[in-house]
């Protein structure tokens, strides 16, 4: 028992930086960018090839972020300089995601084991022995930066525009801000941190695979609205906060599931997209009433 | 001042819906002029206020401010001094920043969004100052989300979010349209004592005959897409909605549906 909670907390510390991007572009601007089930796999690709060529895997994870801003950079100029809704934009990201992350792979799946990850390099340094106690380390340093860097953000000039773009961009090029700009600012952000994530569960998993994306969306959103669920969206400390409380909650949920004896790990999935359905539909009484009178 | 020059727009170019809204117009809004502007339904008077604030472009004409030429400038760099309140309440204001956060974003109208900190505490004490002499008891609630605000609220604060920097023009579409009797009132005035006080040159959309009499220094009548009418200071004073109503006639040929305007 004590193991599956230690093991969900370092799993859920981990994917908790998947919901926080997809916060980002879920709540923050309110827009479907489907672009992290490419993304977070292309996270993991970057830098599983990286390190496996040698690179020091503070670099490779740095390179990672870096590819992961690039592909919102890609979705959002498709949806504001080509007018392609951004459903279809994303859809376009992941679907060429595919093949490039294939590409930088050079084949389905690369095993990490025996590298000199961030992961085992905590473990060597404070002598720790398992990997999940410095998937934890790992993951609550990760988590505290990104938690410092987005108060900071939607603190400034630049981080108000942002904000309000989501919740009205009528509203903010009335106030003389070019909202295409905002809106790729977010998306680069967004797919940052989601490649971010990705490179982190593929030193954890030991093992970065192209097919790790698929339903990277659901199981943030599920850590995003447990997370609302707890705290209720009153500032952006607390959603994010929640969201890390959410993806917890998420991993002890399937780790239970998977422990009885008629689901499997391959149903995850299946139970996870129909949690959230049932979520969805229980928070829009409250939650999600606010959108409502959106931009009328 | 502003000028515009024969400027045109037709919705739907080519289709069966074709529609031509704007019909070469053209008229010069002088500096510290404030222009209320009537019309029935459909008249064009939004489509001309979205022409001039770039949130439509134009098939045809010029717009020139001051001397330069802003016809090919998008919205958001014309928001650099023209700012606008909506019909609606909920249009101009961010809900999910509060009333400091967006008072922040409206400072830097037209000016870069840097990564500097969006209030700094002078900001806020101006903030407080401000809204307090407003007297809209708003100068406790910097703190508080937009949102929570009540609809008035709500719009006498984007009326001041947008004259926090004076603007060279101020455009409002019926701004108080979606309010109470009562609020709308207290709206008007505020619109009335920031114009006045600050010499914004002013175009408002008005449903309302009696408030564009009483508001303003020059009134404009638009039909099918034309200025049928534009009636100087002196003349408006001596106005009653009767004689506008009887103008509106001679002019335009026809009488002015009754539920298209307020007449009282
Ligand atoms: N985006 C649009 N597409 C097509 N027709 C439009 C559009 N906007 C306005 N119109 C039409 O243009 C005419 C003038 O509209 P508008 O400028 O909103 O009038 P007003 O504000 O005077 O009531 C109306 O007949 C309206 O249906
Ligand atoms: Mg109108």
């Amino acid at each position: 028992m004590e193991a599956i909670l230690v093991s969900a907390i370092a799993q859920g510390l981990l994917w908790s930086i998947l919901g926080m991007g997809i916060h980002v572009s879920y709540r923050i601007l309110d827009i479907s960018d489907l672009t992290a089930e490419g993304s977070f796999t292309l996270g993991a690709a970057s830098f599983a090839s990286l390190v496996v060529s040698g690179v020091p895997a503070a670099l490779a994870l740095v390179v990672a972020i870096a590819f992961g801003a690039l592909s919102g950079l890609v979705t959002g100029l498709l949806h504001t300089k080509l007018s392609i809704p951004i459903l279809l934009s994303s859809i376009l990201s992941m679907t060429g995601l595919y093949s490039i992350n294939l590409r930088i792979m050079g084949k389905a799946n690369i095993p990490l084991s025996g590298e000199t990850t961030l992961l085992t390099y905590i473990a060597d340094a404070l002598s720790l022995a398992r990997d999940r106690d410095a998937a934890i380390i790992l993951g609550i340093v990760a988590i505290v930066i990104i938690i410092l860097f987005m108060v900071w953000l939607f603190n400034t000039e630049f981080g108000y525009t942002i904000v309000a773009t989501g919740s009205n961009d009528k509203m903010i090029r009335a106030n003389g801000v070019n909202s295409d700009v905002t809106k790729i600012a977010g998306l680069m952000i967004a797919n940052a941190l989601i490649a971010l994530a990705g490179a982190l569960v593929a030193q954890y998993n030991g093992y970065a695979d192209v097919g790790m994306g698929i339903g990277a969306i659901v199981i943030g959103l599920a850590s995003v609205i447990i997370g609302e669920v707890i705290f209720k969206r009153k500032t952006l400390l607390l959603s994010l906060l929640g969201i890390v409380c959410g993806s917890i909650i998420y991993r002890l949920l399937v780790a239970l599931v998977i422990n009885t004896d008629f689901i499997s790990a391959n149903d995850i999935r299946l139970f996870t997209a129909i949690a959230v359905a049932i979520a969805i539909f229980i928070a829009n009484k409250d939650i999600f009433k606010r959108k409502v009178h959106k931009d009328a | 001042m502003l000028k515009i020059e024969n400027i045109k727009k037709t919705f739907n170019k080519g289709e069966v819906t074709e529609k031509e809204v704007i019909k070469d117009l053209s008229m010069t809004i002088k500096d510290g002029d404030f222009i209320t502007v009537i019309g029935g339904n459909g008249a064009g008077k939004s489509t001309l206020l979205n022409l001039i604030a770039g949130s439509l472009s134009l098939d045809s004409g010029k717009i020139i401010l001051d001397d330069k030429d802003i016809s090919a400038l998008k919205e958001y760099e014309r928001a650099a001094f023209i700012s606008r309140v909506f019909q609606d309440p909920l249009s101009g204001t961010c809900p999910d920043l509060t009333l400091a956060e967006n008072l922040s974003l409206a400072k830097r109208r037209g000016k870069r969004h840097t990564l500097k900190k969006g209030i700094t505490r002078q900001e806020k004490a101006e903030y407080r100052e401000l809204l307090a002499s407003l007297g809209l008891d708003l100068e406790g609630r910097l703190d508080d989300k937009v949102g929570v605000l009540s609809g008035g609220k709500r719009q006498a604060f984007t009326v001041v979010m947008a004259t926090l920097v004076t603007p060279k023009l101020l455009l409002l579409d019926e701004a108080t349209a979606a309010l109470d009797p009562k609020t709308s009132k207290v709206v008007l005035e505020l619109i009335e004592k920031i114009v006045k006080h600050d010499h914004i040159t002013t175009f408002m959309i008005t449903h309302d005959m009696q408030d564009a009499l009483d508001h303003g220094d020059r009134l404009i009548m638009m039909d099918e897409g034309d200025i049928i009418l534009d009636i100087a200071k002196e003349e408006k004073a001596k106005m009653s909605i009767n004689d506008l109503l009887i103008h509106f006639e001679k002019a335009s040929g026809h009488r002015l549906k009754s539920d298209s305007l307020l007449l009282s």
